[in-house]
């Protein structure tokens, strides 16, 4: 009720204050409301089970201090099953510096809550109008990693050289610490784990080209190391003594994107190399021998393929395939891959309303949670075959 | 034995003409056709500032905020599925109107950027530049007057 509260009270911000750029400020937002059906799977939540509904709204603002200086923020709430937190989030709150240069070179600095560069969609995810489907592929923005690769606090860096031609690179270099909640321990372990993951310093380093209106690359490099501390406990009944661990992910993703663009479409892939693994320390001697058992690789190559019809400004046509697949052969195959066709339509029926609608059809679970639950008499997500259809309405300010 | 032969031929064949068809429509819907049609930059007559083609792109890109005597830039443009739009966006700019919608989107949903003004005619971009100092359009005629200064968009 206190989710459903706060969503409402963001949403009733549209009427409040309608999106304005008045002088030195600007602010604005969306409201969007979906409905996921799931025909198996617990793909919405361990007690929601398959299906639900998905709230996001998002409410923006822009503080242009001088040419050089400004402060941004955009506050996010979602109610999206129980696989995830509900509530308000502060998505990026940073003061944000310009270097003065000429007008070939633009120098930046973020300092604060930032956006992190994640691939082609990942850093406006959360905004319905930015991306291309409402499950964007799991394969490069998976669900259970979300938190990973989404915003982090510390220091970013932006570098763009643009030349007569038009032509625009990019280099963003960022370190920071990305912010966790239970919900990530729940993904990961199942739905009996408590504690929060604390992240490291982790960088990472973006660059990306865009020598004409046609094309796009880009390449990215993230080092991602994170720790759930004394959380991990085989206490009774599983275990007559206690077995606390400290439990480590410890990955470096790779991700190289290339998007061509026409008038009437466009064609987009991602390709993704995650490359790491899951370690255990044992907290007491009886604990101590338990640790390898959490120890494993988690290397992954994933990949998608889109193609997006663009009929005219109203209509467009979205087709998809996608791969993810873990290396390591010890992993039963329904969790060790996942394949997605989808097909989708978006329209454009009003300059601030837009509707989606997507099928997906699945084979294999390896990217919706629970990554490996504790609990081994629970079953998880059996069906290896499964399908998916979601219909979303949003409204922008 | 020839008769196999015969069908896998014909069927090979088939195999073909469907795939001339797919790379047909494929390279008919790769032709962007632009309607040429004169646009012009349209500013208030206080701001009659030469601006280059980049210095175009940096503006309508959100990424130049400040006009040269320090002044916040305002935007205002069209709906992306009006005709003088797309024009605009295809011969100043070298994008798509989706595209330029996207970089905003993106820029505006990063924080670092204000978001352009949208007007729905022509005659509400006259008036709203009109009544704004700072403020900086498009148009699809010649308009300088004392209170408006327009160039063409090579």
């Amino acid at each position: 009720m206190k989710n459903f509260i706060l969503l409402l009270l963001t949403s009733l911000s549209v009427v409040i204050f309608p999106a304005q750029a008045k002088g030195n400020i600007s602010w604005g937002g969306f409201v969007s409301a979906s409905y996921i059906d799931v025909n198996a799977n617990n793909y919405y939540g361990y007690n929601s089970g398959d299906s639900g509904p998905l709230f996001e709204a998002g409410l923006r603002g822009f503080w242009y201090i001088n040419p050089d200086w400004s402060v941004s923020g955009l506050v996010i709430a979602q109610e999206s099953g129980d696989w995830f937190e509900s509530g308000l989030d502060v998505d990026y709150l940073s003061l944000n510096y310009k270097v003065p240069t000429n007008e070939d070179w633009e120098v930046g600095f973020k300092f604060g809550r930032f956006k992190i560069s994640n691939g082609i969609y990942g850093e406006t995810r959360d905004v319905p109008f930015t991306r291309p489907s409402i499950v964007l592929p799991l394969s490069v923005y998976p669900h259970i990693l979300k938190e990973q690769s989404l915003r982090a606090d510390g220091v970013r860096l932006d570098v763009d050289y643009f030349t007569l031609s038009g032509q625009q690179y990019t280099f963003a270099a960022s370190i920071g610490k990305e912010a966790f909640d239970e919900s990530f321990s729940r993904r990961f372990f199942g739905q009996d784990q408590g504690g929060t993951f604390e992240s490291e310093w982790n960088s990472s380093i973006h660059f990306s080209a865009r020598p004409n209106a046609n094309w796009y690359l880009g390449l990215e490099y993230r080092r991602l190391k994170m720790h759930l501390k004394d959380s991990i406990d085989l206490a009774p009944p599983a275990s007559p003594v206690r077995l606390p661990f400290d439990f480590t992910i410890d990955t470096d993703q790779y991700i190289a994107s290339l998007q061509y663009s026409q008038q009437r479409y466009e064609l987009t892939g991602e390709f993704t190399m995650r490359r790491g693994g899951t370690y255990a320390e044992g907290k007491n001697d009886a604990a101590k021998p338990l640790a390898p058992i959490f120890d494993g690789s988690i290397d992954m190559n994933a990949y998608y393929l889109q193609g997006i019809f663009i009929i005219n400004q109203q209509w467009n046509l979205l087709a998809r395939y996608d791969n993810s697949h873990f290396i390591d052969d010890d992993i039963e195959t329904n969790l060790r891959d996942l394949d997605d066709f989808t097909i989708g339509a978006t329209w454009n029926f009003h300059r601030n309303f837009q509707l989606k609608l997507e099928h997906h059809w699945f084979t294999g679970t390896s990217m919706i949670p629970p990554v490996r639950d504790l609990n081994p008499t629970r079953a998880n997500n059996p069906e290896r075959y499964w399908r998916l259809f979601a219909m979303q309405l949003s409204y922008r300010f | 034995m020839i008769v196999i032969y015969w069908r896998k031929l014909s069927q090979f064949l088939k195999r073909q003409a469907i795939a001339v068809k797919i790379v047909a429509l494929f390279s008919l819907v790769s032709i962007s056709i632009p309607i040429h049609a004169e646009v012009w930059l349209l500013t208030h007559s206080s701001q009659q500032a030469e601006l280059s083609a980049k210095q175009i792109r940096a503006i309508f890109s959100l990424r130049q905020k400040n006009w040269p005597d320090g002044q916040i830039i305002e935007l205002v443009v069209m709906d992306d599925n009006k005709e003088l739009h797309k024009q605009f966006c295809l011969d100043a700019l070298k994008l798509f109107p989706y595209q330029l919608t996207r970089i905003w989107e993106r820029q505006i949903y990063t924080g670092t950027a204000i978001a352009p003004t949208i007007v729905n005619s022509e005659q509400e971009m006259l008036d709203t530049i009109k009544n704004n100092p700072n403020a900086i359009g498009y148009t699809s005629q010649e308009v300088s007057n004392e209170e408006l200064h327009s160039t063409i968009v090579d």
